[in-house]
């Protein structure tokens, strides 16, 4: 039996104890499994969310920096279940893209006005104990202030746009 | 920690002693001093500066952890992992290991050397993961969101694939089940 299947096969009955997982999945025979899977993936091992490369001012407090990522995909849920409320139809999916892509350019070059919101939203403790911020009217507050008046144009727009296309490829009308 | 493992030489597969050690500044020397370079030269979609801030703040964080494999004296590869806000996908309700981030030094990466200096470091940083896991009382539960160039990677693991998350930017996020017994 190779590792790959006696693994599989620990997907049954009893939990393992820590002794038994580090001989099955550090002990004798991992390695030779381990190189025949790289060689066969071909590609390169690598995780997590990624910010670009650009550095945003609020990473400079270091304090803040693990949750950023948190304060990120919990305004992207967030947008995402207030836009699937406007009843959008086709446009949804575009309004949503356009949201997040505010959201992300908001929280690497946040304007200076927007700062201490973004600290502050940053700074309360009791939000960040799970992977996603529960507190929705904390998130609904601060995608006030964060999403401008030109941000909700650029979602009409392209929510709009999504309903043109729609629209204009129904040739059988 | 120093825990001893194996490695292969990529160049004809004989093996080298290498250890899987808890993250320390001379890691993060290394990434600072030799990864950037070589990453920037070959345009790897790596996180620069976002790895040496996580890389600078963990010892400070209660519920992140960081570990390293060195082989003959340098860093081979880097692994963060999140080990208190996360939970199942596949069972709801169970807490997991959520691997923040994961890399491995630029020789050792396919797409810059061919054959890679050291094969086996990110599946040995990712078998560990889920061993913490299982000290953790998580039964081996491990979850991550992988970069396109990775997913291939993972769904040679039999990790579950759930599809791509469109709250972390449309990466495909994977998940290891618990470890049982036979």
């Amino acid at each position: 039996m190779n590792h790959q299947q006696q693994n599989n096969n620990f997907q049954v009955n009893e939990p393992v104890t820590t002794q038994e997982a580090i001989d099955l999945l550090l002990g004798e025979g991992w390695l030779d499994e381990a190189t025949r899977i790289e060689d066969e993936a071909n590609c390169t091992i690598s995780a997590g969310l990624d910010w670009g490369n650009v550095l945003p001012p609020l990473m400079l407090n270091l304090p803040l920096f693990s949750r950023l990522s948190t304060l990120r995909v919990s305004l992207n849920r967030e947008i995402r279940l207030i836009i699937e409320t406007w009843d959008l139809g086709v446009g949804t999916s575009s309004a949503i893209e356009t949201a997040r892509r505010s959201i992300k350019e908001r929280l690497l070059s946040p304007p200076p006005e927007l700062l201490p919101y973004l600290e502050a939203t940053l700074l309360q403790d009791n939000l960040y104990s799970e992977e996603f911020i529960s507190n929705r009217e904390a998130l609904k507050s601060l995608l006030a202030v964060l999403l401008t008046d030109s941000d909700r144009a650029e979602i009409a727009e392209t929510a709009a746009n999504s309903i043109r296309a729609q629209v204009m490829s129904q040739v059988n009308i | 920690m120093q825990r001893k493992i194996s490695l292969k030489r990529g160049i004809d597969n004989s093996s080298v002693e290498a250890y899987l050690v808890y993250l320390g500044q001379r890691h993060v020397d290394d990434y600072v001093n030799d990864w950037v370079e070589k990453l920037r030269l070959f345009t790897q979609e790596d996180k620069y500066w976002d790895w040496m801030f996580k890389l600078r703040y963990i010892a400070n964080q209660a519920n992140l952890e960081g570990y390293a494999v060195e082989c003959e004296n340098t860093t081979q590869g880097l692994m963060i992992i999140e080990t208190q806000m996360h939970g199942s996908r596949l069972n709801i309700g169970k807490r997991l290991v959520y691997v923040d981030g994961i890399a491995t030094t630029p020789t050792n990466r396919i797409e810059i050397q061919r054959p890679p200096q050291f094969k086996g470091v990110g599946q040995a940083l990712l078998n560990f993961a889920r061993i913490r896991s299982v000290e953790l009382g998580y039964e081996g539960r491990v979850g991550l969101h992988s970069l396109l160039r990775s997913v291939g990677f993972y769904e040679k693991q039999n990790m579950f694939n759930c599809g791509p998350d469109e709250e972390y930017d449309n990466l495909v996020y994977f998940e290891y089940g618990a470890l049982r017994r036979r």
